[in-house]
């Protein structure tokens, strides 16, 4: 492992990319390595897609190196391009060929890949019985299996999917992290996917890139992420008089507490300063009649490194 | 190189499978199929009858009647009057005392003729001679004879000089003419054109001379006769150009210039050659060769809907539903991707004209018969050569289409700059439709010097790669065709380098718009 980690598997490199007077991507440079699932998360607009666009050859970086598998994109094109693979947005194919031509025709692109290997990944993606229908009788979720199938067809080293699970049922969004787990973690391919859901990140990712407003935010990983999200810990306190609770509560836990209800507050503190609090309050003729843990804090973590994240750009 | 090929292919794979493709071409080849048989009926036929067959008949006809009209007494007397007047050379009777309108007068004269030659004709001592020659001396005697009827009309006060001059000329015609007529014997009458009128009458008298030289015993058919005289005339025509330094283009009078000079020089090369061989375009031929041009053209407008819609969405259509995405992803360059669309084009060009040409030719040949298509003639190094019908056909149907091409690279501008398959589809129909009907706008205005700057003005290159098309019995693009307007004499070199830089250009804005510019 550490000897692949020498070696990334893609490289983005103080990439920039405007459109008009819009700055869409800045400055941005990470590493993703072999063997790992790389979360790219960020809300709507942020420039996930304009990133992994800029990879997959759709757009041209104004500024930076991208390096796949070691090929610089500008210098080695076709080289760099051979050991990707990956679905940007929705997965497109030619509607009126069934999917296995789709396949063949994507196969004669690249080197190597026979006919076994076609029906191979249909089977991973529970294809096979559909395979010579044409591709617009496909519902979306068969068109993101198909699409999954087609990034895998030529056994990329570096796998990028964007926004994977839009569309998929339970059922596919299972097979998709089991794929994803298995490239990464057995075949050592390198896994980027972006999402803007959280839930989806948490559970598949190894590490994390938060980007918003073209920015590159913070890059950890998963368990740094959770720790650094659970470290402080969100109670509501039930109380008969929350403003005045607030009141007594503001001295020292000022920028923390947030939704005064009717009879609750919401406190963010770490876990060992809730005895504390609920000290100070009763010390002050408060009367508590509850105090509850909130979870998913994930959530507000996320919503804090990206400032809300609520507005489209 | 294997991608290109491989894209290429892929290509290919996805025309094949759009419907409307196939529609297309199976209209398309019901089309090439069914319009020479359409068409032969437009097309005149040939009776088969041999020219002096055709004289004797109407010679014969016209006796019959001449000796039924004199069968009544009347008439005779009358036609009697006349004729003695004219053996005496005193007619004044005949314009004064018979007081005829224009069209009694013509049957006065055909009946006299007839009368005078035929009523004590002997055709058993002397059959007449079946040769153009011998019907031309019985045209020229009748011709004669209605001069003087003519000339006779005119009352004795205004009989000039000129006037006896003329009255002699047309006796002496009439007695030569009557000479070669009854006893065969034309060298004096031929001499005496040449002498008599050596402008005018020069020509006729030495295409006389060559046809008899070429069929002495009147053997060819009518429209034989016809053809040969026709060559005869023409080469004639282009050997005076040549001899006064004219270049008549479509009545258009230029000075030559050194390569029209060659050019035409090889066609009265050709010309005579043919002439020599007895191996003139038939009218059959040329009847069938224009059938197959018209068939392959109006089979184009199938093929020219099919390729701007394919040359218009290539690009467009893929970037509109998003499958533009398994080829940017794909490792390879998108010059790669653009060069396997444009080849595709190409490859559907070449294709059509070959099936359209394969498929016009099989059915003009199916009802026309096969050996109604002549080979290709022309002039290389002074020698004059053949090329089979079937290349020809295909090579000067291909040369037509370099101008589609332009139009296609245009659609695919269009749809690579645009990325709008109904804005390409649009326009360059449009620009096919302006080019068809532009040589009316040129009517209008003139020639003006920044028309031949218009790309509508350099499309007409069939005819130009391949100059000697209409002694093969082909029509030009200029005349029955999309491209080209009539009448323009723009030089191949000009135009060849005019559609060089317009296809660079195309190219160029294709390149820029499809494979520098982001894909959205």
């Amino acid at each position: 492992m550490s000897e692949q980690e020498k070696q990334p598997a893609l490289q983005i490199q103080n990439v920039t990319k405007t459109f008009g007077k819009k700055t869409a991507v800045d400055n941005v440079s990470f590493d993703i390595y072999p063997g790992e699932v790389f979360g790219f998360l960020g809300p709507n607009g942020a420039g996930k897609t304009t990133i992994i666009k800029m990879v997959m050859g759709f757009f041209r970086p104004d500024n930076g190196t991208i390096i796949i598998n070691g090929f610089n994109r500008k210098t080695h094109y076709e080289a760099a391009m051979a050991s990707i693979g990956g679905i940007v947005e929705n997965p497109e194919m030619y509607n009126s060929l069934s999917a296995r031509l789709n396949l063949q025709m994507y196969a004669r692109l690249h080197e190597g890949v026979t006919k076994e290997r076609i029906d191979e990944v249909l089977e991973l993606v529970g294809l096979t019985d559909r395979a010579d229908e044409p591709v617009k009788k496909y519902s979306l979720g068969m068109k993101q299996r198909i699409g999954l199938a087609q990034a895998l067809l030529h056994r990329p080293k570096v796998l990028i999917l964007d926004e994977p699970t839009n569309g998929l049922d339970p059922a596919g969004i299972h097979l998709l992290r089991d794929i994803l787990t298995q490239c990464a973690h057995e075949e050592g391919v390198a896994v980027m996917v972006s999402s803007h859901l959280l839930s989806e990140i948490q559970v598949m990712c190894d590490r994390i890139g938060i980007i918003n407003h073209g920015k590159l935010l913070q890059i950890c990983s998963i368990d740094d992420f959770v720790n650094q999200a659970q470290s402080s810990t969100v109670y509501r306190i039930k109380t008969s008089d929350p403003a005045k609770a607030k009141e007594i509560l503001s001295e020292k836990y000022n920028n923390r507490i947030f939704n005064v209800n009717e009879d609750t507050l919401d406190i963010e503190i770490e876990e060992e300063q809730i005895n504390e609090c609920v000290r100070t309050l009763v010390a002050s003729g408060s009367d508590i009649l509850g105090v509850q843990k909130l979870e998913s804090s994930l959530e507000e973590a996320f919503l804090e490194i990206t400032g809300g994240g609520v507005h489209v750009e | 190189m294997s991608k290109l090929a491989a894209l290429y292919h892929n290509e290919m794979l996805k025309l094949s499978h759009r419907i409307l493709v196939w529609i297309l071409v199976i209209l398309m080849i019901l089309t090439s199929f069914f319009t020479p048989f359409l068409l032969k009926n437009l097309i005149l036929e040939d009776s088969g009858q041999t020219y002096s067959q055709i004289g004797k008949t109407e010679i014969t006809k016209e006796r019959d009647t001449a000796k039924s009209s004199l069968g009544d007494p009347n008439r005779y007397v009358e036609h009697e009057t006349l004729r003695f007047t004219i053996d005496n050379q005193t007619v004044e009777l005949f314009a004064t005392k018979l007081n005829l309108s224009e069209e009694q007068f013509y049957e006065y004269e055909r009946l006299s003729c007839f009368n005078a030659i035929l009523a004590n004709y002997d055709f058993d001592s002397y059959p007449i001679e079946e040769t153009y020659l011998s019907i031309n001396a019985f045209y020229a005697y009748r011709a004669s004879f209605s001069r003087l009827c003519s000339l006779n009309s005119e009352p004795f006060s205004s009989r000039t000089n000129e006037w006896y001059e003329e009255y002699t000329f047309a006796t002496k015609q009439l007695d030569l003419a009557k000479e070669a007529f009854f006893y065969h014997d034309y060298e004096a009458y031929l001499k005496n054109q040449e002498n008599e009128d050596p402008l005018s009458e020069l020509k006729e008298t030495s295409v006389l001379r060559k046809v008899i030289e070429i069929d002495p015993e009147g053997k060819l058919s009518e429209n034989e006769t016809h053809e040969i005289i026709e060559a005869i005339l023409l080469c004639e025509g282009y050997k005076k150009n040549l001899a006064m330094g004219v270049d008549d283009q479509d009545g258009t009078l230029m000075p030559l210039t050194q390569s029209r000079k060659t050019q035409i020089e090889n066609k009265v090369k050709i010309l005579e050659y043919q002439i020599e061989n007895n191996c003139l375009i038939s009218k059959r031929a040329s009847g069938a060769t224009v059938v197959r041009q018209v068939a392959q053209k109006v089979s184009r407008f199938l093929l020219v809907i099919l390729l701007i819609i394919i040359a218009g969405s290539s690009i467009s259509q893929e970037m509109a539903t998003g499958s533009i995405k398994s080829l940017i992803i794909a490792p390879v360059k998108r010059w790669k991707i653009f060069t396997s669309k444009l080849l595709a084009l190409v490859t559907w060009v070449l294709a059509g004209s070959i099936l359209i040409t394969l498929i016009t030719t099989l059915s003009t040949a199916l009802c026309m018969g096969p050996s109604s298509l002549p080979p290709y003639y022309y002039c290389s190094g002074g020698v004059v050569q053949t090329m089979p019908n079937l290349l020809f056909s295909f090579l000067f149907f291909l040369a037509d289409n370099i101008s589609l091409f332009v139009y296609l690279l245009g659609a695919f501008t269009i749809s690579c700059f645009t990325r709008n398959t109904g804005i390409a589809v649009g326009i360059s129909t449009g620009l096919i439709f302006c080019n068809s009907s532009f040589s009316i706008i040129v009517e209008i205005l003139g020639h003006k010097r920044w028309i031949d700057f218009l790309p509508f003005s350099n499309m007409d290159l069939a005819g130009k790669i391949f100059p000697y098309f209409d002694l093969s019995g082909y029509l030009d693009a200029g005349d029955a065709g999309l491209f080209g307007i009539g009448g323009n004499t723009l030089s191949l070199r000009f135009s060849l380098i005019y559609l060089a830089v317009l296809v660079f250009i195309l190219l160029l804005t294709a390149y820029d718009g499809f494979v520098k510019r982001d894909i959205p």
